[in-house]
């Protein structure tokens, strides 16, 4: 999706109103930045875009950029290395802060969804195995 | 998840063992010699990753998954079986010897040229000025440094392990379906 452009600045912007480049990613209007749509934190350097404005590879070719860490619950581990994700009664997973995970340790949304630290859909459901 | 050679690994087993601060951030420590460690003491990056001295991204038994040069601000790419690829979006047009080898002319500065006059390397992948492969819209999709010694692209990208974004909507809709 493209980010829309006011004829009289030339500036392009979201449905919201939020300044976007010319290839719809959110961007910090000071700087030309990418920034992240949830907290605003900058991803992209603007040198780091193409002159289309687009991310640089190989983010520009794999959708699903994450950190695993972030997607993930917090864990004590066994004296194999492995998560102890904790199982309740009701057959649903937590981690050790009683966050909802998947039996492998991935944080779930209400929907069953993989999200991240800040709620934020990062996997379909229908993309679990 | 995929590497770039094609081969499954589990992303789990690259992570290292790490506390978290209260907003879900990793919390990582430092040894003498200043390098991050998880709470074993296993060398990682400052994204979480299971690194060795090198700055490769290993996985939990030592084994090299991601070479330190194809991490992006030290991340690994994200490379599912879902991921869609079709590769002629960055074929150049060309025919090919017997032997599969690319037939391409050169332009008069010796750059190899496909039959459209752009510029393509010797694997007649269109590339740029700096030899990063681009899309037919000039798009970059795989910086140089991602190429092989013989200019080609990373195995999983070549092999027919990932999903082609040929197929029409209905028929991709019936593949999801019969995966599931």
């Amino acid at each position: 999706m493209l980010g829309a452009e006011d004829p009289k600045t030339g500036l392009f912007k979201d449905s919201s109103g939020n300044p976007t480049n010319q290839r719809g990613y959110l961007i910090d209007p000071k700087t030309g930045d990418i920034i992240n749509n949830h907290n605003n934190q900058k991803m992209f350097d603007k040198k780091d875009l193409d002159e289309r404005g687009e991310v640089p590879a190989p983010f520009n070719l794999e959708k699903h950029n994450f950190n695993p860490h972030a997607v993930r619950g917090e864990f004590d581990f066994d004296r194999n290395g492995k998560a102890v994700v904790v199982k309740n009664k009701d057959g649903s997973f937590s981690d050790k802060r009683g966050s909802k995970v998947s039996s492998r340790g991935y944080r779930l949304g209400s929907d069953g969804s993989v999200v991240d630290n800040n709620g934020r859909k990062k996997f379909d459901k229908a993309h679990m195995t | 998840m995929f590497n770039y050679n094609g081969r499954r690994f589990d992303i789990v087993d690259t992570l290292g063992q790490v506390d978290k601060d209260k907003n879900g951030n990793i919390v990582p420590h430092a040894d003498k010699k200043g390098n991050l460690v998880d709470n074993t003491g296993r060398r990682i990056n400052n994204k979480g990753y299971l690194i060795d001295e090198f700055g490769n991204v290993v996985d939990k038994d030592g084994r090299q998954i991601f070479e330190n040069k194809h991490l992006e601000n030290q991340e690994i790419p994200k490379i599912f079986p879902f991921t869609k690829f079709n590769v002629k979006n960055v074929l150049g047009e060309f025919e090919m010897d017997p032997l599969g080898i690319p037939i391409l002319d050169k332009d008069k500065n010796g750059n190899y040229v496909d039959n459209q006059k752009r510029r393509v390397n010797s694997k007649g992948y269109l590339i740029d000025t700096q030899g990063n492969v681009i899309d037919k819209n000039g798009k970059v999709t795989f910086k140089k440094k991602l190429l092989d010694n013989e200019d080609d692209i990373p195995k999983v990208f070549r092999t027919g392990l990932l999903k082609s974004d040929t197929a029409s909507s209905l028929s991709r809709l019936m593949s999801e379906i019969e995966r599931n």
